[in-house]
């Protein structure tokens, strides 16, 4: 980990964290910056999700590194809820991308409650 | 069969609107090679040697005729007139375009049907028992847990981005059909003591360069569990699977890297969070979902119990006559037809096998025909079975005789399922760039070699599994007889083995000794039948004689022979 800022707003966590390590420390800061090494590495998903359902972390989950605006709503469904792009530019294609789906079969860390629990199907 | 609601087909649809606007975004060079190829093998494209490849989602191997005819429709305006049957009972294409595939996932998805996640490094299509539903030993329909495992997997946010592809098998039969030992997740559901179905969990099974046997790490889990549990594999795997070396990322590794035990632990440490979280089944859904796979209105024999055994002892009457007068199509029966549950009934297994075509290949026709016998003799229904072939699943006894005779109109009436010449085989050098060698030519070579009917049925189950290189898309490692690809020094050899098997009691097959050139292998193939016939007691299995006599005197007759 290593702060990113001199006046400790927050922390930037690498893919192989074990989170569960430092994570009463962690929870305390209002920014988490998870870093994608590279935009095939889903780790940083999985840190999110725990972080935001099983610390009940609610700050800022930042997405830093190979963020593509392809990969946002898989990001955003998994808790992060900023995200810096490598281009400004693409930040309205993001947009579009999270929210061109406008419902999912299972739980997420955003949204725990799976459809069939959702919808009143027969 | 499933019936998509609302939410499924808007689901498919907007997936298609996405696909499509990503394909236009990378057309115009806003995405870049690599982060659209990741994108687009998640809707199924490949680009291989010769040309895209795409690879249509059949779950667990379900398809109904309308669907076949779209395929058939879609293969002839947009392919060359002909589909590819896979390994995980999905169908490909072999030559579409890759401007035009969004335009084919729209005609899919008209059907109920998309490409979602058949490659890449994700949870792909979930594989099980092609007569689920209708065998006679059946003892658990696995489908129902296929379904909710495929809409529990579908766009998963948290494991779309996994180390590597992950491979998920269920079998609920006395016979494994769907070979759960050699996946990433196999399980077997069976009944507990009190009636109710409970599943027995398997991970780290897999073929390819580093073939091992899955472990069991949990037993008797109940049903409404199957997501929580899952869901905590795949959280252990996405956590601590390797990502540095691509070879070496599958589950099995890991597995393997942290042993059994302690790679249950571990999943049960994270099962213990979820378990009674949100993503526990409700009785509601397990219901909805297996409502879904019920017993079609069957009309014969409905009656009076009298009724039905003499209606059934008139049928037995018929069919022995029918037997006796047709060689091939006594051959046909004993070999593609498989016990039906229900009495009158039968399942049948359509060979895409005949000499001279890659195993797996079907025409256009051959898919409208397939859809045609299973409205107009069963109930609209068609599995695809992962040894490539197409399975009827339904079909009145009084009509087999009539349904052999037009498949052998349409080269669909090769009476060889589960002998030999049912080769499980992969595109191989022909079409793949991953290849060592060509595995069709192969194939060819042992199917014209070794195409006595009678022959062939008296050797008994023989599984010959054919693939080009290590990837063991063909299954080498399991089967009876595996052959592999192997490059010696630019020219293309072949390493054979023995002893494999994919069902229950599975094991992977022992290399016989250094790999033959192509002009070897037939006979190579052929002085491992004679030996089997040599030392055969009454009608032992091959895999029983080789388990009973070991290796030593097949590679005897191969390599003392040869020298």
């Amino acid at each position: 980990m290593e702060k990113i800022d001199k006046d400790i707003v927050g922390v930037l966590l690498e893919g192989d964290l074990e989170i569960e390590t430092v994570v009463g420390t962690l929870i305390s800061f209002p920014i988490l910056a998870i870093n994608f090494a590279a935009f095939a590495d889903g780790r940083g998903l999985t840190q999110a999700a725990l972080l935001r359902t099983r610390y009940n972390f609610s700050g800022e989950i930042r997405a830093v590194g190979e963020v593509l605006p392809d990969w946002t709503p898989f990001m955003y469904r998994s808790g992060f809820n900023a995200f810096e792009l490598a281009n400004e530019a693409d930040a309205e294609t993001a947009i579009n991308c999270i929210n061109r789906i406008t419902d999912h079969y299972q739980g997420s860390a955003r949204e725990p409650k799976p459809a069939f629990r959702r919808h009143t199907l027969s | 069969m499933y019936q998509y609601n609302n939410f499924d087909k808007n689901f498919i649809s907007e997936r298609v609107e996405q696909y499509r606007d990503q394909t236009a975004r990378y057309l115009k060079g806003e995405i870049s090679d690599e982060a659209f190829q990741q994108l687009r093998l998640r809707n199924g494209l490949y680009i291989q040697r010769l040309a895209p490849m795409l690879r249509i989602a059949v779950p667990y191997g379900a398809i109904n005729s309308e669907q076949l005819r779209a395929i058939a429709e879609i293969s002839r305006v947009y392919d060359k007139g002909y589909g590819h049957l896979s390994t995980r009972q999905n169908i490909q294409l072999n030559w579409p375009e890759l401007e035009e595939v969004p335009d084919i996932l729209a005609d899919l998805a008209e059907v109920g049907m998309h490409a979602i996640q058949t490659s890449g490094s994700c949870v792909r299509n979930v594989t099980t028992d092609q007569f689920s539903g209708v065998s006679a030993d059946e003892l658990v329909d696995g489908r129902p847990y296929c379904e909710l495992l495929r809409q529990w997997s579908t766009f998963h946010p948290e494991f779309e981005w996994l180390p590597r592809k992950f491979k998920i098998a269920i079998n609920g039969a006395k016979n494994d059909r769907a070979a759960i030992a050699v996946h990433d997740i196999g399980i077997n559901a069976k009944l507990a003591k009190n009636g109710k179905p409970v599943l027995d969990v398997y991970v780290g099974g897999g073929l390819g360069r580093t073939p091992v046997i899955g472990s069991l790490i949990k037993e008797d889990l109940e049903e409404e569990h199957l997501l929580t549990y899952v869901e905590a594999i795949l959280r252990v795997y996405n956590r601590y699977g390797r990502r540095d070396n691509k070879y070496k990322a599958r589950i099995k590794i890991l597995v393997r890297a942290m042993t059994a035990e302690a790679f249950k632990i571990k999943v049960d440490e994270e099962w213990h969070q979820l378990k009674d979280g949100p993503s526990k089944l409700t009785t509601n859904e397990i219901e909805r979902i297996k409502s879904f796979f019920v017993d079609p209105e069957y009309p014969l024999l409905e009656n009076s119990k009298k009724l039905d055994a003499y209606a059934v002892t008139l049928l037995q009457k018929e069919l022995g006559e029918q037997r006796l007068g047709n060689r091939v199509f006594n051959t046909w029966v004993a070999n593609n037809v498989a016990e039906h549950k229900r009495p009158g009934y039968a399942i049948v297994t359509l060979s895409t096998k005949p000499t001279g075509v890659p195993p797996g290949d079907v025409t256009d026709t051959q898919m409208d025909k397939v859809a045609e016998w299973a409205d107009k003799y069963g109930f609209g229904e068609i599995r695809i079975s992962h040894d490539q072939n197409f399975v009827l699943p339904d079909i009145p006894q009084q009509h087999l005789y009539e349904l052999f005779q037009e498949a052998e109109e349409f080269n669909l009436g090769q009476a060889n399922i589960g002998t030999l010449t049912d080769v499980i085989c992969c595109p191989g050098g022909d079409y793949c760039s991953l290849a060592n060698a060509k595995s069709i030519p192969v194939a060819e070579e042992i199917q014209d070699r070794f195409d006595d009917y009678d022959f062939l049925h008296d050797l008994g189950p023989l599984d010959l599994n054919i693939s080009g290189c290590m990837n063991a898309c063909g299954h080498h490692h399991v089967g009876h007889i595996g052959i592999l690809g192997v490059d010696k020094k630019g020219s293309e050899f072949y390493q054979i083995s023995l002893g494999g098997n994919q069902g229950n009691g599975a094991s992977l097959g022992a290399i016989v000794g250094p790999s033959v050139s192509r002009h070897e292998v037939a006979d190579v193939v052929e002085k491992v039948l004679d030996v089997f016939v040599d030392r055969r007691e009454g009608d032992e299995t091959f895999l029983s004689v080789y388990r009973r006599i070991g290796i030593d005197p097949f590679k005897a007759r191969i390599y003392d022979d040869a020298s």
